[in-house]
């Protein structure tokens, strides 16, 4: 059974891998911070985030939508998510309390099913309590709840649980196991068929049954009853399986109500967070294309750090690629996290951090940020750059967003600047969303005459001071280096 | 042999154009010379039991026999034709397997239907290779020559008769169906009177849960009891009862195991030792041609022009594809001089580059498809090698006397239709005393006119009339690095000038590629 709450057809999967290279998008972005505001100190919880956040980019902007309903959903009955949430963790814990490991031999164990399904049972009729006992008693305003509500409503009956029941009696085999077999081709039974462990007694009216052939052990024969419980097991395999399976599939369940609804907790969690910092929030709109416009946006994980942040404007729609110059410090890459953390969480079906948000949902986002690190690689920079640059190109999806931060300028203007156009090119043409931050001119400056380009520069006020923010603007040939200079040094004013 | 079945007068064969015999073969002398030992036993160690050695041992001197064999071969490159013939060598070895378990059984009953087991795969498999080969019907001689002897067989009303027998027999065994009861120490086993499948019925329970496509929870294997080909007593007691409630079924497999004792056809069995031989060698070339290692069927020639290009050691190049690396690949021609004189440094790759060109020809000389991009060759008369031997403390004789001799009896037997590989034959002479004797060594072969590579540290014989140089190239920027190419001439400087962007597929040119295009 599905639970939906995150995708109209199917349950979140922890077990799929994340996208190439998403260590490096979490660290350019500076993701760290808000998955620690919506794990508040659980492991699981940030699991569940940076899959959800990192699953996000296969979604198209429908399913992104459907998610926004749940996460509203969830803002609006914290405690039932919370309680959601402790409810699915119990019920796994007494499932691996009961059976740890159905399949951990060569067949499934029978007897371990059945206690674990009992208490899987529990739990089922546990979360049908809970969902009743909310507000709207089982009715809800998003799909995603009100789905799952009624699919739970419809399946787990009384006469559901009742069958259920019945069949951990009868596969305690109080009378015997009588199953159905055909002869395999080295003579031995095969395709073994558990036949009804209580059937009715069968009377013959004529007084002779079916010819039988009846074989009584020897109470000392072990090896013949080992083969015997042997042969019973042959038939009571394919019930035990169908029973472990069955616990599997339950289990499966409640792994995806934990992870869905832990999902949404961890929402609840960084909206409470940023809302205590009297910062904007809202849900974005997710379009197709190269769609791109929003206001007062920035950067939560900067906020979250700080406890504030400077929130930016723009309008770029159909615009591609997106260069940015500017004052050194001005705030460029922070400019450059904000987007790419305002993508990720929309495609998640979250909130952003801003009063307004709309962009063409990607298929993948790919960082290229200049590395600060190991000042002693000063030589191998360059090909260290290109080689990670490299692998990236080899991973590219149909449609990503690219985000460049400062790349290639391990080596000088000229070189660097003719490198970047030409890859700003290549993968324009390919069709993939670029925002290149940059501080050379001639890079930007190539641009100039391409109706598509979009550029922005870091604000500098006349006296030399930043104010965080970016304008559309075309790049222009000094990038203020002399500012800074004369801040820290304080000469040649 | 399916009873009563005729014999086509003509034996078809892979091998060449008419039936050949393959007695037992001794390694040629110059098989260790050329690692073509350890290549034999790199093919056919997997295989041992079918004598494929001794095919690979009989280098072929006929070009009909050779262009049979090319043509085989280059059919069975491609998967269609090598397909059916897999899945044949598989039927073969299953019907060997169930007949080994019959008559190892000591179950009667068991023995007859591991007898049916071994019946039913033998006819599967012809029917399965009968009908592939008339979707595709081949195009080389030796698979058609196959191909017509296996309709003939499979048209001859022994074998449709035998064919009928087995499959009544088993529809008789697929209708056995029964029940039963276990029961503390107790078992009842009678004809099954129906009744539904219970873990079907656990399963609609719990439905719901299951994904649309059922279960996600594999499917497990039933048990280990099955990896024991002998029934234990309690299954013996079952069988017997079965063949008891269902007798009818039973008969048949007995007469069918009393009737046809001795059913696999002798010419079959030659089709599977033959096809082993060929599919042996293309399954070990396929990972260095999947590698980007370049194969070619030579063209034969009676006169020069002879050359290789791109060629390679074959069993270094499997070595090194295996561990991620490849070899270097190296060319050679003959055109007017028949003497090629491999100088130059040390490790350079000279005793590779003589061993290859040996390789070439006796896998040429076999038929298969030779390292290397593309090639002519003779076909040698024979292959006469003297490689650098060891010392053996035992021989009486100095080292230089011992080779002198071993000399002496390769210049004899010299013709100008041999190959003659020499590899350091000097190595144990004083260097003056090497001067002479490799000039006058140099004279006899130009006499013989056999075409011959000699491997040597004396450069100065590379200047001898009809003889042709070729060195042993090192990196002119760093000279204690080897390229490993072996060239006529000193190459000039590479130019090493990439750009690091272009090393990384990154500039703009380079990355459209990379991405292919797009809008």
């Amino acid at each position: 059974m599905r639970v939906g709450l995150l995708h109209p057809q199917e349950d979140l999967d922890l077990s799929r891998p994340l996208p190439f290279a998403w260590e490096e998008v979490e660290h350019d972005l500076g993701l760290g911070a808000v998955l620690e505001a919506m794990a508040e100190g659980d492991s699981f919880l940030e699991e569940v985030a940076r899959k959800v956040l990192a699953q996000g980019l296969a979604l198209d902007p429908a399913a992104i939508l459907y998610r926004q309903g749940s996460v509203k959903e969830a803002l609006a009955q914290p405690e039932l998510v919370e309680n959601l949430y402790r409810l699915a963790h119990k019920t796994l814990e007494a499932k691996r309390r009961e059976s740890w490991g159905l399949f951990r031999r060569d067949r499934p164990d029978l007897y371990g099913g059945i206690k674990a399904m009992e208490a899987l049972l529990r739990g089922l009729k546990e979360l049908l309590g809970l969902l009743h006992a909310s507000p709207g008693d089982g009715r809800f305003f998003s799909p995603g709840f009100s789905e799952l509500s009624a699919r739970l409503a419809q399946h787990l009956t009384p006469r559901f649980f009742q069958e259920a029941e019945a069949h951990l009696q009868a596969l305690r085999f109080p009378r015997g196991v009588w199953m159905a077999a055909r002869l395999g081709p080295e003579g031995r039974g095969q395709d073994y068929v558990l036949l009804n462990p209580s059937p009715p007694r069968r009377r013959w009216p004529l007084g002779r049954g079916p010819k039988a052939f009846t074989l009584t052990l020897h109470p000392r024969d072990e090896s013949g009853a080992r083969i015997l419980g042997e042969i019973r097991e042959h038939g009571v395999y394919a019930a035990a399986w169908a029973l472990a399976a069955a616990v599997e599939e339950v289990t499966r369940f409640f792994e995806a109500l934990r992870a869905e609804v832990g999902f949404l907790l961890g929402a609840v969690h960084l909206f409470r967070r940023l809302q205590s910092l009297g910062l904007p929030l809202a849900f974005p709109f997710p379009s197709r294309g190269t769609r791109l416009a929003f206001r007062n946006l920035y950067d939560v994980g900067l906020a979250l750090r700080q406890g504030h942040a400077v929130g930016n404007d723009l309008e770029a729609h159909g615009r591609n690629p997106i260069l940015i110059t500017g004052a050194n410090r001005g705030g460029k890459t922070t400019f450059l996290r904000s987007l790419g953390l305002a993508q990720l969480m929309m495609q998640a079906g979250l909130f952003v951090g801003g009063e307004a948000f709309e962009s063409g949902v990607v298929d993948g986002l790919f960082t290229h940020f200049k590395r600060e690190e190991d000042p002693a690689l000063e030589a191998g920079k360059l090909e260290e750059e290109l080689k990670r640059l490299s692998r990236l190109v080899d991973r590219l999806t149909p449609a990503p967003l690219f985000l460049f931060n400062e790349s290639f300028a391990a080596t000088n203007e000229p070189e660097g600047s003719e490198l970047g156009v030409g890859v700003i090119r290549a993968l324009v043409e390919r069709g993939v969303r670029v925002v290149f931050v940059t501080h050379f001119y001639t890079l930007a400056a190539a641009f100039m005459g391409d109706p598509k380009a979009f550029f922005l520069r870091a604000e500098r006020l006349p006296d030399g001071r930043r104010t965080y923010r970016l304008q559309p603007a075309p790049p222009e040939p000094t990038a203020y280096g002399q500012d800074l200079l004369r801040q820290i040094f304080g000469h040649g004013t | 042999m399916v009873k009563g079945a005729k014999i086509p007068e003509k034996i078809p064969s892979l091998m060449g154009p008419s039936s050949l015999t393959y007695p037992e073969v001794s390694r040629p002398s110059y098989f260790p010379d050329l690692h073509l030992d350890e290549l034999e036993g790199l093919l056919f160690s997997a295989q041992a039991g079918y004598g494929l050695e001794g095919f690979f041992r009989s280098p072929l001197r006929d070009g009909a026999s050779l262009a049979h064999r090319q043509a085989v071969a280059r059919e069975l490159e491609e998967g269609e034709a090598s397909l059916p013939l897999r899945g044949f060598l598989r039927t073969m070895e299953a019907v060997r397997g169930f007949l080994g378990l019959a008559e190892k059984t000591r179950h009667s009953w068991q023995k007859a239907l591991y007898f049916l087991q071994a019946a039913g795969a033998y006819i599967g498999g012809l029917e399965s290779l009968r009908g592939a080969w008339e979707k595709a019907f081949p195009r080389s001689q030796g698979l058609r020559s196959y191909a017509a002897y296996l309709v003939a067989y499979q048209e001859d009303p022994a074998f449709s008769a035998f064919r009928q027998e087995v499959a009544e027999a088993k529809e008789g065994l697929d209708e056995v169906r029964y029940r039963l009861h276990v029961h503390e120490g107790r078992l009842v086993v009678q004809a099954y009177q129906g009744g539904e499948d219970y873990g079907e019925r656990v399963k609609e329970t719990f439905r719901p849960f299951f994904g649309p496509g059922g279960s996600k929870v594999p499917r497990l294997p039933q048990g280990g009891a099955e990896a024991n080909p002998w029934l234990n007593h309690i299954e013996e007691w079952i069988l017997d009862r079965l063949a008891e409630l269902f007798p009818q079924a039973f008969a048949r497999v007995g007469s069918l195991y009393q009737g046809h004792q001795r059913f696999v056809d002798p010419v079959l069995m030659q089709l599977e030792r033959e096809a082993r031989f060929f599919l042996a060698y293309l399954d070990f070339i396929a990972p260095l041609r999947k590698a980007g290692l370049p194969f070619t069927y030579p063209e034969a020639g009676e006169n020069p022009p002879y050359f290789a290009q791109e060629a390679f050691d074959l069993v270094l190049g499997a070595k090194l594809v295996a561990e991620g690396k490849k070899p270097v690949l190296n060319d050679f021609l003959v055109e007017g001089e028949r003497i090629l004189l491999v100088s130059g440094a040390n490790q350079g790759g000279k005793t590779t580059f003589a061993r290859m060109v040996g390789q070439l020809h006796h896998l040429f000389a076999l038929g298969l498809p030779v390292p290397g991009r593309r090639a002519r060759l003779s076909l040698p008369e024979r292959i006469l090698t003297h490689f650098e031997a060891r010392e053996n403390p035992e021989d009486p004789r100095s080292k230089l006397e011992a080779d002198l001799v071993r000399l002496k009896e390769l210049l004899d037997q010299a013709s100008p239709q041999s190959l003659v590989l020499l590899n350091e034959p000097l190595a144990s002479a004083a260097l003056l005393d090497a001067r002479a004797i490799g000039r006058f060594l140099l004279d006899r072969l130009r006499e013989k006119g056999s075409l011959t590579v000699m491997v040597t540290f004396l450069d100065e014989l590379a200047r001898l009339k009809g003889v042709k140089s070729l060195v042993a190239e090192v990196n002119p920027k760093d000279p204690a690095q080897r390229t490993f190419r072996i060239r006529e001439r000193p190459a000039d400087g590479k130019a090493y000038a990439l750009s690091l962007a272009e090393t990384y597929g990154l500039t703009y040119d380079a990355l459209r590629g990379r991405l292919g295009g797009g809008a």
